[in-house]
């Protein structure tokens, strides 16, 4: 391959994009060229500088403003409840094909939370159908750790939790909410609530039930610290939980997506943040743990935000 | 995403909620538009950039088009990549080196066109397959192919040292 050809065709390797034909080409050229091969290095760091810092809040008023022009001008009184019913159907519609796709990330439960607009509480959060990510940007794992570890502190430094007061999100399952529950779950769907949006009212229920605030002596201190920040911020919508799970042979703990366009997080048991099992538009998070939902085992609700939701 | 989409887009929040708000409002009116075979997420982000070129064509920024020339359009609809050659200077502002690195790359990005911007979120955030970005934007795929090789190829110029790979 021709050494500006391979330049041409870099990003495109990077992206998994080639051709097989042309992918062993530029490959056999990367062997033997210095140049395009640090070329290739420069360009996954330009993707990972990006994929880290890109992505911005969604301001808090979006839900509003999506939703209230709505009701007030297009829909007159009467018809709400009409029109609420149609865009459950529509956005039922809508949903069902990437709940299809992603079919093996979900949990019976969560199908048929979907079908009934909240009426299944899943044995623990599962992942977003679609919608908007969520409002931070793509953490550099490894090097947040790192960093945090030099200093000697904890791995965990609350990368998103502490903002998810701060930053809104579309909120569509609360505009929902004041449609009916069957808008409820489908608006969720489409904004990339969790399961927990499907099936709120009973989801709540359900985790209320199997909700004691734990404060274990064995649980890691930042989960403590984790907790007790929550209790003294703002809360969540849906409120705020914990989770413990075994994962690929370790204790990890995951914490469910807040509206919208936010991930999931995972950590592992000394607070350093793993990946993101779901959220975002894709409902699949980050994509760097698909498997969270077929290997994780021994689910315990470590603690949820006793004030409900926001 | 949507939001982030069109703020890339826009280039400001303001701008941006308008419209990720106007995006989901048509969502919501076109549903009867939906193909259940096309993925939700490709149509909600053609919608939105269909607003937002919409909103180009209606507020006339005819400063907007000429600081970002049509002329890329002939080598973008051959399909044909269009090589950036480095610069042998160094990255022309020394003092960016130093600057937070979100910065930088917010420096970097205005420097592009919108819709690279945007078609770089929907790639790196998004995961989204060149053949799904061309059918977002409505582009030719040797286009959304030579527009990703050159937006980052931009962006690697730009962001100097911060990308520079010194062989470790």
């Amino acid at each position: 391959m021709e050494h500006n050809t391979c330049r041409e065709n870099l990003s495109a390797y990077l992206d998994g994009e080639l051709p097989a034909d042309e992918k062993l080409s530029l490959e056999s050229h990367l062997a033997a060229c210095a140049d395009c091969s640090r070329e290739l290095a420069e360009l996954k760091k330009v993707s990972a500088v990006f994929k880290k810092n890109v992505m911005e809040p969604v301001p808090y008023s979006l839900k509003d403003a999506v939703f209230a022009p709505r009701e007030r001008t297009v829909f007159s009184r009467w018809a709400r409840p009409v029109a609420a019913f149609a865009a459950a159907g529509a956005l039922l519609i809508l949903a069902l094909p990437t709940l299809r796709e992603q079919k093996q990330a979900y949990s019976p439960a969560v199908f048929q939370a979907v079908a009934t607009g909240g009426a299944a509480a899943s044995a623990g959060p599962g992942p977003a159908a679609f919608g908007a990510r969520r409002n931070i940007s793509v953490p550099d794992h490894a090097g947040a750790a790192d960093a945090a570890e030099a200093a000697g502190s904890p791995k965990y430094a609350a990368p998103s939790f502490s903002k998810k007061g701060a930053f809104a999100q579309a909120k569509f399952s609360a505009a929902a909410r004041s449609a009916t529950g069957a808008v409820r779950g489908s608006a969720s769907s489409l904004a990339g609530g969790s399961d927990d949006f499907f099936g709120e009212a009973a989801g709540q229920g359900a985790l209320a039930a199997a909700a004691k605030p734990a404060h274990s002596p064995a649980q890691p201190k930042w989960v403590n610290d984790l907790i007790r920040r929550h209790q003294q911020g703002p809360r969540g919508n849906p409120p705020y939980t914990i989770w413990q799970y075994s994962y690929k042979g370790a204790e990890v703990y995951y914490l469910p997506p807040q509206c919208c366009d936010q991930y999931s997080e995972l950590y592992d048991a000394k607070g350093g943040l793993l990946c993101a099992p779901d959220g975002g538009m894709g409902g699949r998070g980050d994509g760097k743990c698909l498997d969270f939902y077929e290997l994780r085992k021994n689910g315990r609700l470590v603690w949820q935000d006793a004030r409900g939701a926001r | 995403m949507v939001y982030n989409l069109a703020l890339r887009l826009s280039g400001n929040a303001a701008d941006a909620q308008d419209i990720a708000q106007d995006a989901f409002l048509r969502a919501i009116r076109g549903l009867a538009d939906f193909r259940e075979g096309s993925a939700a997420a490709t149509w909600l982000y053609r919608i939105t950039v269909n607003v937002w070129k919409n909103r180009v064509r209606s507020e006339k920024r005819r400063s907007f088009w000429k600081t970002f020339s049509l002329d890329r359009d002939k080598d973008e609809e051959s399909g044909t990549p269009v090589l950036q050659i480095a610069s042998p200077e160094p990255p022309a502002d020394a003092a960016l080196e130093k600057a937070d690195e979100k910065e930088i790359l917010e420096k970097a990005l205005a420097a592009l066109h919108p819709e690279d911007r945007a078609i770089l979120v929907m790639r790196e955030i998004d995961g989204r397959s060149y053949e799904e970005i061309a059918v977002i934007t409505e582009l030719q795929l040797g286009t959304v192919k030579s527009r990703i090789s050159r937006a980052r190829e931009e962006l690697r110029q730009k962001l100097g040292a911060l990308v520079q790979d010194n062989g470790t």
